[in-house]
């Protein structure tokens, strides 16, 4: 017997969750209040404008970001989308690096660079052989930003050769080339753009000269073990990221690995996690994570959000 | 008559914020409107948000239903505006390509007649882009004009249409 599609869906009913009624009554005003429904929906209307607020603050330092960008992208010549695949760590660390050259008034390129390094270690100190904490970007972004992972390198090396000693400080500004870090791509795309404010000329010579170092061996550091997180897996059973797969999970002694659904129920659970869920019966939606592992006995945390979608 | 009756007593409960009158009206129109949410989400949670805040517009609002029309239908009218600003709200950093094909509409309703349930529709439905489902939901089951569709979706009346087409032909295929 064949139907209308309409006629289908419309004799559809679906029985929400009982998460639903409760935050429904939780939001209402309290019961007996006769006044209390103006009272409530302007108290929404303040958060309203307070979350719009928050976004449209959010956006203009996207802006600055993507005009900070295009600033360094012509002076180094760099591509234009170094920049910009990473707007909002530059945003912030371009605001900091401007306080310290504008109290410290470094005339000469020189000491500007110097003067940067501290800055920066503040903003992330990534010591070898421990986890970058900053590695939070998924595998995808490797991926999806060869550009950005090939130019670090060699807008990295602009503070190296000018500090007389490698020391931790400097290692901890050159970024791993294997990780596609939002952060130190921040970090060096900002780097530049003071330093090339002041005398653009002089950077590229010294981009040209030190473009064969590798930073972590000069140091005499080895590589530092990153371990990424996907933020979304598809276990459609098509090959293709079946599977919640950690990259570097080989790496860690210890791996705990906990999934809630967006209601805090624990939805998977394991003290020794193999890279083998594949999100069972779960529906598609997003879930949180929180990862805990531990390399060379550091202990580390991780948590965040996947999406699964079949 | 007997059901009106009920809504008139239910309604004067809730405008006098008695929280058992609430959750009456809620018992008796939330699975239906979670259904009709879920034509917009993509997900089940994604469905209760939307319709959490409608019901809530529901509630601090039910003073302006005027009893013109069923409440189910004004109830089923809010869900749906929530989906659609919840739509644009998702999408606002993208822009939608304005498409310039003209479309033969050979028959602009959705009469596409088929053996699955529900449920089994939905998926298909869930697996199109999102705004084609917005359309084709928007056309096929809730009977919006394609000019007020791209009004309410900011695309012109002509994409509206081929992205109405293209949902159609392409559950048409599915269902075969």
């Amino acid at each position: 017997m064949k139907m209308n599609i309409k006629d289908i869906m419309e004799q559809m009913q679906e029985t929400p969750s009982p998460r639903c009624w409760e935050s429904i009554a939780s939001q209402l005003p309290a019961a007996g209040a006769a006044a209390g429904g103006s009272a409530a929906a302007t108290a929404a209307k303040g958060a309203m404008s307070a979350g719009k607020l928050a976004a449209i603050i959010g956006s203009a330092s996207a802006v600055v970001a993507i005009v900070t960008g295009t600033t360094i992208a012509i002076l180094t010549h760099e591509p234009a989308n170094v920049p910009q695949s990473n707007p909002e760590p530059a945003a912030t660390v371009v605001v900091a690096d401007n306080t310290e050259v504008a109290t410290e008034d470094i005339p000469d390129i020189t000491e500007v660079v110097p003067a940067e390094a501290p800055a920066v270690a503040e903003t992330a100190v990534i010591t070898p052989n421990k986890t970058e904490k900053e590695a939070d970007e998924p595998a995808q972004n490797t991926q999806a930003n060869p550009t950005v992972i090939a130019a670090n390198p060699s807008t990295a090396m602009v503070s190296t050769p000018t500090q007389s000693t490698p020391t931790a400080t400097t290692t901890s500004v050159s970024p791993n080339p294997s990780v596609g870090n939002t952060n130190s791509s921040g970090k060096n795309t900002s780097a530049n753009a003071t330093t090339k404010h002041d005398k653009p000329v002089a950077v590229s010579e010294q981009e040209e000269k030190s473009e064969n170092d590798n930073p972590w061996e000069e140091a005499g550091y080895s590589r530092p073990i990153t371990i990424e997180i996907p933020n979304i897996f598809t276990p459609n059973g098509d090959g293709v990221n079946d599977k919640f797969v950690i990259n570097g999970l080989e790496n860690c002694e210890k791996k705990a690995l906990m999934v809630k659904d967006r209601n805090g129920q624990i939805v998977f659970q394991s003290r020794n996690y193999d890279n083998s869920w594949d999100g069972g019966n779960l529906p598609n939606g997003t879930y949180y994570y929180q990862f805990s592992y531990s390399i060379n006995n550091i202990n580390e945390l991780r948590q965040g959000a996947v999406l699964i979608r079949r | 008559m007997e059901e009106l009756y009920n809504h008139n007593d239910l309604i004067d409960g809730c405008l006098r914020n008695d929280r058992k009158s609430q959750q009456a009206l809620y018992d008796l129109f939330a699975p239906k409107m979670l259904a009709v949410c879920m034509y917009y989400a993509t997900t089940k949670h994604e469905a209760e948000d939307i319709m959490i805040e409608g019901f809530m517009q529901v509630f601090t609002h039910l003073d302006k239903y005027l009893g013109q029309g069923s409440l189910e239908h004004w109830i089923r009218q809010i869900m749906v505006n929530k989906a659609i600003s919840n739509f644009r709200n998702n999408n606002k950093r993208y822009g939608y390509d304005i498409i310039d094909e003209q479309v033969e509409i050979a028959d602009e309703t959705a009469n596409i007649e088929t053996h699955l349930t529900a449920q089994e529709i939905l998926k298909l439905m869930q697996k199109m882009p999102e705004i084609q489902r917005m359309v084709f939901s928007l056309r096929a089951l809730e009977e919006y004009s394609f000019k007020e569709i791209g009004q309410e979706l900011n695309i012109t009346e002509n994409t509206a249409r081929v992205y109405f087409m293209r949902a159609k032909n392409w559950i048409t295929e599915e269902i075969k």
